[in-house]
């Protein structure tokens, strides 16, 4: 078991956020966790990555336990995460994020990490030397998960990847995400898009004010009539959130 | 034969490069500091005297070179400033920006005393070489080799930061940290290691800028690093703080104004040239706020 989350609870302060979540991500796999706003989707990403202050419960990943490592080691042990909005270093080119993405590594081995990413995004060959804070919304987005890419993690953790995004950008992102898992990449993914999320991921949890309130096969999780209505807008397949 | 008005221009853009370099020294690693903590460092002026104070320690302790002992003097100015990035600023890492400024001025207190009580108040000062007691004069233009010096060290100093910032890894990281500091962690950055890099490196170019003053200005007291201090924030702030164009800028524009003045106003008046430095700080903050290089934060 690549990612092994158990009994995760999350503070901010006096206010417990996550009540006893448990998650697992066999290697290979592609899981969803999708919920309402609020529903503590993107707390669960910053506590698997050592970036929330006070939380109980252990995280194993490959069975070591990083529960209590600072967030840089775990970027450094081998999970990636590609944050809600981005988090780009605006004020540094594409070409400088992607050094800053690949960070932890010998520089004579990332070239090749640069012509598999722009592979993947040619659009962000083109613009190598604009400064991230100038790129297209979809653009950043690309960049953003370039960045996390440069790492070669084990692990790819996704928060929100549709967010502020044009439908056609959002499907062209989340055929990219299909891609890189299809090419053995292990992805956990965070949506509120629950269409575009239960539509790639193999398996997914619905995260429900702090609380795992149901979890299965993707398929399962669409044909649930609760899932539906909350989630999927009814019968008409559109989300509403 | 060069007129006395072009002889009397160019001598004082002669001054105004020479003063300017070590503003923009100084408000270069002001600006760095602040890029990264977001901390208006008081204690930035005092690292600066620090760094003619360890120079002349380092001529009475040991028989070395002028270069050796320069060097080793820089060095040790960059290690005090490791040593209060760790003391003073690092656990208050996530404090309101304010106490920051705080504990900043704390240090600028505990430097100013600490070396009235080992070395006293009375000015000190080291011997400099012979060449650089020299000139050159061109028609009535009269460029000292200190002059001259200081321009070439500082021109020298910005081509290697450039560098440093922008071929190196380690530079980069710096203003990542500047640009997105939570964002750093999750590229396995340590942060603490480049704020510390970000801190030593703005405190060894105050540490030259220091000795290059003290070869200027041949004296030096413990209060002698206040004023250029917060020279070096006004300009710093100028030319947009965080920007290290910027505070490039900043630091010969104000070196430019000070001449300016001194020139445009009867000789009485030359000794008020700070008022109108304070005078551009106030103009900037009313008109241009986030100064010459500046956004608007967000």
């Amino acid at each position: 078991m690549m990612l092994n989350i158990q009994d995760l609870h999350t503070y901010y302060g006096a206010i417990e956020v996550l009540l006893g979540i448990s998650i697992e991500v066999q290697e290979g796999e592609l899981v969803c966790v999708i919920g309402a706003n609020g529903a503590g989707k993107s707390t669960l990403m910053h506590s698997i990555v050592g970036l929330a202050p006070q939380k109980q419960g252990k995280t194993f990943f490959f069975g070591d336990d990083i529960s209590k490592l600072p967030a840089y080691k775990i970027a450094r042990s081998g999970l990636s995460l590609v944050p809600e909005e981005r988090q780009l270093f605006n004020d540094l080119t594409v070409q400088e994020n992607l050094i800053m993405g690949a960070y932890s590594r010998k520089k004579s081995e990332i070239q090749q990490s640069f012509s598999f990413i722009f592979d993947l995004f040619p659009r962000l060959a083109e613009r190598r030397q604009q400064r991230a804070g100038t790129l297209s919304g979809g653009e950043q987005q690309m960049l953003a998960i370039a960045r996390a890419l440069m790492s070669q993690p084990r692990l790819l953790l996704l928060d929100e990847p549709s967010l502020g995004l044009a439908p056609l950008l959002v499907a062209e992102i989340f055929k990219t995400i299909q891609r890189l898992n299809n090419e053995g990449l292990t992805i956990l993914l965070v949506e509120q898009n629950a269409n575009m999320a239960l539509s790639i991921a193999s398996r997914g949890y619905v995260l429900s004010t702090g609380s795992v309130y149901l979890e299965g096969p993707s398929d399962e999780l669409r044909q649930n009539p609760e899932v539906q209505s909350a989630y999927l807008g009814g019968s008409s397949g559109s989300s509403k959130w | 034969m060069m007129s006395t008005q072009l002889s009397t221009i160019l001598q004082q853009i002669v001054n105004a490069l020479t003063i300017g370099s070590i503003y923009a020294l100084l408000a270069i690693g002001f600006s760095m500091v602040y890029g990264v903590l977001r901390l208006i460092n008081f204690a930035h002026g005092d690292v600066f005297m620090l760094g003619a104070y360890f120079a002349f320690l380092v001529f009475q302790a040991l028989e070395s070179k002028f270069l050796t002992g320069i060097l080793l003097a820089v060095v040790l100015t960059g290690i005090t400033g490791l040593i209060i990035e760790r003391a003073a600023f690092r656990p208050m890492r996530g404090a309101p920006e304010g106490n920051l400024f705080i504990s900043s001025l704390a240090v600028s207190m505990l430097i100013q005393n600490g070396v009235i009580m080992i070395l006293g108040p009375q000015p000190q000062s080291f011997l400099i070489p012979g060449f650089l007691g020299k000139s050159i004069n061109i028609g009535d233009v009269v460029i000292t080799n200190i002059a001259i010096t200081i321009f070439v060290v500082t021109i020298i100093l910005l081509i290697i930061l450039v560098l440093f910032l922008t071929r190196t890894k380690l530079g980069i990281s710096m203003r990542a940290t500047a640009s997105n500091l939570d964002a750093c962690h999750l590229m396995g950055i340590n942060v603490n290691i480049a704020i510390a890099v970000a801190f030593g490196v703005s405190s060894l170019i105050a540490g030259v800028g220091g000795i290059l003053w003290a070869t200027r200005y041949t004296i030096f007291n413990p209060f002698t690093g206040a004023v250029p201090g917060i020279k070096a924030f006004i300009g710093a702030l100028i030319g947009g703080i965080g920007s290290l164009q910027g505070a490039v800028i900043g630091g010969y524009l104000l070196g430019m104004l000070e001449v300016l003045v001194v020139i445009l106003l009867p000789p009485e008046f030359a000794g008020y040239r700070d008022v109108f430095v304070f005078l551009m700080l106030i103009v900037t903050l009313l008109v241009r706020p986030q100064g010459i290089m500046g956004k608007t934060e967000k």
